[in-house]
């Protein structure tokens, strides 16, 4: 009988899967931001790592499976610029933001149990992870890797990628992405337009913000979260990561070089993603 | 699907059928099998068309796993057995191709053709090949697909007989026949249904 090979998006190409750690294995998969109802593309991406969840314990395999839940420090058009979209969402309802979420986990939980999805093994929350956070960026930035601007903290992809390639997932070159980049408001005080945040400052008056090593009032920024949560749940180096195909870039390529950044170690050996829904051919 | 456009659809949508561009509701097992015949790294798109083809495939193989329990094994068969095993070597074939799930559920209706051969007896089979059938449908239908064997076109049968046993049950009990109405209640415990009496009146708990 063949082995299993799994299709590796790092490389572009089915790879025999061998795990690091057998009879291990360690799956982590990007979560929902519960500002709202989870859509059918979210359910599509979770029926799809349920099944290799399942696949992979009917081989034998011990998978932990980690999945986790944003519940602050994703903006707006997915960028460094605009609310915070639970916050948004918390001030429209007249709402706790973990009450905004508290209720859209329960929704989340009742869809993925009708139909039929296993539960993760841990199921981590951003907020739950503030130190683990600002550890990661506190090595980011002792390896040179980021910057400080007024309580926000910056990872510098042109530093970076003088000693690790960005762009090796979504297999794109960084001049390309400069032609992509269009300079948005705010974001003047990065040194580049290709910067993206790891710690925002925030409003005084926010509800969710947290002291740190660079100021008194921030949040994490949305790449952050996922790294420092997979380096606790399953290590330096795991597995398979996961997540929808519209998270390669630039959700899963910041995290990978996060992860470079801070402790020179690619997250995970094989990337696995799920691709898009549309309805009646329209997206 | 963007969630910012009109035609983004809520999963309860689906199963409720209240989305306008929907003809019908859809049960949420159909729904998975549906997005399990295609490949997770397709894109994947749905129409009321291609549901309803899924809800038909569904139950086609639903039907026939129904069917396994009334086979009678007879005398094995060489050919029958060797059709089995090519079966379920294809579904770990197909599985470990980068988890190909729309040529493992291919394979499945091979195996649904094949059950309704032996179903209707133009092909035989002994107990030994019974049991492999079943636990291809165990291994590949149930515990790698994550299916459910519901039968959806029961549900409102069942839920109709049970709504009528427990009027029974209110209307011996109203005329304090207890002989009658425990007599109900251990029947159907030994179902592993269990009847729990509320304040709203009694209600149905299924165990299975």
């Amino acid at each position: 009988m063949n082995p299993l090979y799994i299709y590796n998006s790092l490389s572009r190409q089915k790879e025999k899967f061998e795990p690091l750690h057998p009879p291990f294995v360690g799956m982590y998969v990007c979560g929902p931001t519960l500002y709202s109802e989870a859509h059918l593309g979210n359910l599509r991406t979770y029926v799809s790592f349920d099944i290799v969840h399942r696949y992979l314990k009917f081989l034998g395999y011990k998978v932990r499976y980690v999945r986790n839940i944003t519940d602050v420090g994703h903006l707006e058009n997915d960028g460094d610029t605009g609310d915070d979209k639970i916050e948004k969402q918390a001030k429209l309802q007249h709402k706790e933001p973990m009450e905004v979420v508290e209720q859209y986990k329960q929704g989340y939980h009742k869809i993925l149990e009708l139909f039929n999805t296993l539960p993760p093994s841990i199921e981590p929350l951003a907020t739950g992870h503030i130190p683990e956070q600002i550890e990661m960026v506190e090595k980011i930035m002792e390896n040179g890797y980021a910057y400080d601007v007024n309580g926000n903290v910056y990872f510098n992809v042109r530093k970076y990628n003088e000693d690790h390639p960005y762009g090796q997932l979504s297999g794109r070159k960084i001049d390309e992405l400069y032609n992509e980049t269009r300079d948005l408001d705010g974001q003047q005080e990065k040194r580049d337009a290709l910067d993206f945040a790891l710690w925002k400052n925030v409003p005084k008056e926010h509800i969710m913000k947290w002291k740190s090593p660079w100021g008194n009032s921030g949040c994490p920024g949305w790449h952050i979260e996922c790294s420092a949560m997979s380096q606790k749940y399953l290590g330096d180096e795991f597995d398979i990561h996961g997540g929808g195909m519209d998270l390669k870039f630039p959700h899963h390529e910041a995290e990978i070089a996060q992860s470079i950044g801070a402790i020179k170690k690619s997250p995970a050996k094989y990337w696995m993603h799920g691709n898009m829904l549309t309805f009646e051919g329209v997206k | 699907m963007s969630k910012s456009k009109n035609n983004s659809i809520l999963p309860m949508e689906l199963i409720n059928g209240s989305h306008h561009l929907l003809d019908k509701a859809y049960s949420a097992m159909v729904v998975r099998f549906f997005m399990l015949q295609s490949h997770y790294s397709s894109e994947l798109d749905f129409s009321n068309e291609a549901l309803k083809g899924s809800e038909k495939g569904f139950n086609r193989l639903v039907e026939s796993f129904d069917r396994l329990a009334g086979i009678k094994p007879k005398d094995p068969n060489a050919e029958v057995l060797q059709a089995i095993e090519k079966i379920e070597s294809n579904c770990a074939m197909h599985m470990n191709d980068d988890f190909n799930t729309p040529k493992t559920i291919a394979e499945l209706f091979e195996l649904a053709t094949l059950i309704n051969k032996l179903y209707d007896g133009s092909l035989t089979t002994d107990q030994a090949g019974i049991d492999k059938i079943q636990q291809i449908i165990q291994n590949y239908f149930i515990d790698i697909l994550g299916m459910k064997i519901e039968k959806a076109a029961n549900s409102g049968l069942v839920d109709g007989l049970m709504k009528f046993v427990l009027e029974l049950r209110k209307e011996a009990r109203d005329k304090k026949d207890y002989a009658t109405s425990d007599k109900i209640r251990d029947t159907m415990k030994d179902l592993n249904i269990t009847i729990k009496d509320g304040k709203d009146g009694a209600e149905v708990v299924y165990n299975g």
